[in-house]
């Protein structure tokens, strides 16, 4: 038997569908998830239906890939809303209420399934971009904490104390006693040793000031370039965490000195 | 960090208690129930975030399971979960039963942090007895798992 053939009659062999509740039928088909489960497709369609090839048809999860997803991964944040929907669009997927669907032809059935099963495959592997994501999430993160937790020092982001040095940027400045708090997120050794320069620039044109850095990894940056930065700064937050718990305590302290 | 199978078994098997207990009602979350608990071990050094699913489109579709940060690495990975009739798998493709899916050490080894090991299990038949199950099965004693998930007669449709 021809390759071709036999593929045709394995497959055609294996697809079933089987009525899960009234006008739903679930898609049994070799389409697998990582852990091995098979991927939960369902089409709205009563049992035994006859499709004309220009009818539509839903395929559905009816809420399930979410709920997969939801074992390891919160969307929590705007960003991985924003991950999300954009793969939901560059799938051609549409979600109403938690349930990702997609409308076809009946004529176009199968390459609609062989489309929906790749699509929420990505949706439940987003946990995979977790890390990627986690990376990309440490500013927004910083910046959720500065905003719930600083609000009493007035914070504004992105400010360039040095008039037409748009390249001396902090990513937040912060009042304590009418003196400026400069406050740069570290992600990585480039930024690091962007602090550094900024920081030292701000002492060489005389600015009063503070300044704070708040490590997503301390122990990420190398030796050399924690060293400079703990000359050229005031205050290091080893991690989020760090900053989220002592921050205010810090502030606090930075005012009541420069009170007194 | 490399992990060995004694490891990811003894991770499952150590004796746990209920250091955050699950709420007495499942809260609805877009197409699907759900709700948290957490476990440490005795000496408190280690902690397991439980959680709890169930499709509130289709109640045989529901989750138990136990996830473990790895302090070293800081990945994130499934020891153990307990699935109620969801479809089929990969070893039993053409039917859906109740089944447990375990961790290997070849998989988490290999960058891969989902439990693939699934094996089919008679000893739950709905959400409630699955949740005993799984807290029996990982460790908490029987007192405290009376105290959260007290025995209830089970229904026709549980026996």
């Amino acid at each position: 038997m021809k390759a071709r053939e036999l593929l045709t009659e394995q497959f055609g062999d294996f697809v079933r569908l089987e009525e899960k509740r009234p006008n739903i039928q679930q898609v049994y088909a070799p389409l697998y998830h990582e852990d091995g489960d098979m991927i939960d497709i369902f089409l709205d369609i009563p049992r035994d239906a006859d499709l004309d090839p220009q009818q539509t048809v839903r395929l559905s999860d009816h809420g399930l890939s979410l709920m997969r997803l939801s074992y390891h991964l919160e969307l929590d944040t705007q960003n991985k809303q924003k991950v999300f929907r954009k793969l939901l669009v560059e799938n051609g997927l549409s979600e109403a209420m938690g349930e990702l669907y997609l409308d076809t032809r009946a004529g176009s059935l199968y390459p609609a399934l062989m489309q929906f099963s790749h699509a929420i495959a990505k949706v439940c592997n987003l946990r995979i971009l977790k890390r990627e994501t986690v990376a990309e999430l440490f500013y927004e993160m910083l910046n959720e904490a500065v905003v719930d937790l600083l609000r009493d020092y007035n914070p504004v982001p992105r400010v360039c104390p040095i008039d037409g040095r748009d390249d001396l940027e902090a990513d937040w400045e912060l009042t304590a006693n009418g003196i400026p708090v400069y406050l740069f997120g570290i992600k990585d050794t480039a930024k690091a040793r962007l602090a550094t320069l900024t920081c030292q620039a701000y002492q060489l044109n005389k600015l009063r000031f503070q300044s704070a850095v708040v490590h997503e990894d301390f122990g990420a940056i190398p030796r050399k370039d924690i060293a400079r930065l703990t000359s050229a700064c005031d205050k290091q937050f080893p991690s989020l965490a760090d900053f989220r718990e002592h921050s205010q305590q810090f502030m606090a302290r930075i005012s009541q000195s420069l009170k007194s | 960090m490399r992990f060995s199978q004694q490891q990811l078994d003894e991770l499952v098997n150590t004796p746990k208690r209920v250091s955050k207990a699950p709420p007495r009602e499942l809260r609805q979350d877009s197409q699907y129930l759900r709700g948290e608990l957490e476990l440490t071990t005795r000496d408190d050094d280690l902690m397991f975030p439980v959680f709890i699913r169930q499709s509130a489109v289709f109640d045989e579709n529901f989750s138990v399971g136990m996830n473990y940060t790895d302090r070293e690495s800081g990945l994130t990975f499934g020891l153990i979960r307990c699935n109620g009739k969801h479809g089929g798998q990969k070893e039993h493709p053409h039917h859906a039963g109740f089944h447990v899916h375990y961790m290997q050490a070849d998989d988490i080894n290999d960058g891969i942090p989902d439990p693939r090991l699934v094996v089919q299990t008679t000893d739950y038949a709905s959400l409630k007895s699955a949740i005993r199950y799984f807290l029996r099965r990982v460790g908490v004693p029987e007192d405290e798992i009376q105290k959260y998930c007290p025995f209830e007669q089970p229904t026709l449709f549980e026996m």
